[in-house]
């Protein structure tokens, strides 16, 4: 009978596993962005050389934002309005 | 003949006195829109079988509206029956719905005359546009200045406002879109409270952030709109219950003021009507005070919310054959880039949109806020935005982030051409911005401004 993993085998191999996904990510993040044949496969018409060139600039523009972001930290378990409903405010008296 | 610059009460009156027929007044609209409309590429379609008949009806018939044989035109956005709606976009050309938005139902309920459907940048400009030519009609000028452009993305529903080719129009904004052409056509825009009004029926470019309202010839009218499209509706869950009451009681609000930067934006003429404004106020009794927001991103924020809602809301199309047919080579570039906006980038935005709840601290000291919707008149119709968009300013705060109602009116002119402010309010608080505006629109005269090619 084939030994059974522990937890802690479970987690290396969990970890490891993130790793090697981790690890292209920052390599990506760290390169410039480039219209990647994969998204090419998202248009049902291939993009004119001028568009490509503008995506490229759209792309770092949303990359960019992905970074400037981390600047403004969250509170931890801050929720999302998902369904965002205004609500009154009541004007305090002064 | 009555006046096509004539206010819904004035029109209302003469209607009911037989001084004029909704025909009529269906007639001059509808001419006004052939020539002038189409000049300025204001019009997307012309509903004139639809109108004349509304208005033959309304002519034979009493209502209990106001708004009873009253003609208007609606952006493109909105779905109308049997009739094109094409989101101002070439990939949408042949698009027809087989129902009503709730707006325009609740408008032809009312008796109103829909006269037609009015252009807009196309997918109201979800895709970053960087051009006044990203519309299927071609760049919208402005009414004051050919040279100009009318704004975005309810373009028509400004240009056609100020020309007087129609009684009022309805516009839409996400962010900025019922403020910028109201500014740049010297028109009133009253954007509501988020959920004020049913979107039922009109493109959705950000569930989130979309927001329907009037765009008129001075507050009172935005008022008379307003009253008459807004509610509850079962077909939008977003909108509220919270009945709209715009009659405004008790001691005049305080306004609060912001730090402006009319000096770094060489905003002479900007400084000056924003002055004028503040002082025709205090003289009305009005109390003013400085305030600020606290210091947030709220602008990048809604960039990413409307790129991960826009692409979501439009990726039949981005994927379809049509995609490429986008007047605006950018507008191509931004949506398949918006693809790509990442999940915790997206929740990141919605979750600093509760943050920025904080930013209803402002209202402790203050109950709206006057600021410039921007601090010059429109930009050139034949040049890029990313050349000709420096030191425009305008809101960088919280309000279409967290909903909050703002009225956008002309507040003076540079080098002829229109410049707006807007009162900005609570959430809910529709009611503060009419009062103000209104009270500033009974003791001046630039929302009566009318462009010397339109007058008659």
């Amino acid at each position: 009978m084939a030994k059974q993993p522990s937890r802690r085998e479970i987690l290396g191999v969990a970890a490891a596993g993130l790793a090697s996904v981790a690890v292209p990510t920052l390599a990506t993040a760290q390169t410039p962005p480039t219209p990647t044949p994969t998204m090419e496969t998202k248009f049902a018409k291939p993009l004119s050389p001028e568009a490509k060139r503008l995506l490229e600039e759209a792309l770092k523009g949303i990359q960019n934002s992905s970074q400037e972001r981390l600047k403004t930290k969250l509170p931890e378990n801050s929720e999302p309005c998902f369904d965002y409903i205004v609500s009154p405010r009541e004007v305090k008296k002064r | 003949m009555i006046s096509p610059f004539s206010s819904i009460k004035q029109m209302a009156k003469a209607l009911s006195n037989k001084q004029v027929s909704s025909v009529e007044l269906t007639q001059m609209y509808l001419s006004r829109l052939k020539t002038l409309g189409h000049e300025h590429n204001a019009v997307a379609e012309l509903t004139e079988s639809l109108a004349m008949e509304q208005a033959k009806r309304a002519d034979s018939s009493t209502g209990s509206s106001i708004l009873h044989g009253i003609p208007f035109g609606v952006k493109d956005l909105l779905a109308t029956k049997d009739i094109p709606t094409r989101w101002g976009s070439p990939g949408h050309a042949d698009q027809v719905f087989n129902h009503n938005a709730t707006v325009v139902q609740r408008l032809e309920d009312s008796g109103a005359v829909l006269l037609a459907k009015l252009e807009m940048i196309e997918l109201a400009g979800g895709g970053n546009y960087n051009v006044a030519n990203a519309s299927r009609m071609g760049p919208c000028k402005s009414a004051f200045d050919k040279t100009l452009w009318a704004g975005g993305s309810s373009s028509g529903s400004g240009a056609s406002t100020s020309l007087g080719c129609v009684g009022f129009s309805i516009g839409s904004e996400t962010s900025g879109s019922i403020v910028c052409p109201s500014a740049f056509n010297g028109a009133t825009g009253f954007r509501p409270t988020y959920g004020r009004v049913s979107r039922y029926g009109a493109m959705a470019l950000c569930w989130t952030l979309d927001k329907l309202g009037p765009i008129c010839r001075s507050a009172e009218d935005c008022g008379i709109v307003l009253e008459a499209i807004s509610g509850a509706d079962p077909l939008d869950s977003t909108t509220l219950a919270v009945k709209l009451n715009l009659r405004a009681k008790g001691p005049k609000p305080r306004i609060g003021v912001l730090k402006e930067k009319f000096k770094e934006s060489k905003a002479d003429a900007c400084e000056k009507a924003y002055h004028n404004v503040l002082d025709t106020l205090r003289k009305l009794g009005y109390e003013t005070v400085e305030v600020a927001y606290p210091e947030m991103p709220y602008g990048m924020a809604i960039d990413i919310i409307v790129n991960a809602e826009g692409a979501s809301a439009h990726e039949n199309f981005i994927r379809g054959e049509r995609f490429q047919l986008l007047q605006d080579i950018n507008q191509v570039a931004g949506f398949a880039a918006a693809m790509e906006v990442k999940a915790v980038d997206y929740l990141w935005a919605m979750r600093l949109r509760s943050e920025a709840l904080k930013a209803n601290s402002v209202w402790d000291s203050c109950d709206c806020i006057f600021t410039p919707s921007f601090y010059h008149k429109a930009v050139p119709i034949d040049q890029s935005f990313d050349k000709t968009w420096v030191n425009m300013g305008g809101d960088e705060g919280p309000s279409n982030l967290l909903g909050w109602p703002a009225i956008a009116f002309p507040i003076g002119f540079e080098d002829g051409a229109p410049i707006g402010g807007q009162v900005i309010a609570p959430a809910l608080r529709e009611d503060v911005c009419l009062r103000v505006a209104m009270d500033f629109q009974k003791h001046s005269d630039f929302h009566l401004k009318q462009p010397a090619e339109a007058r008659v």
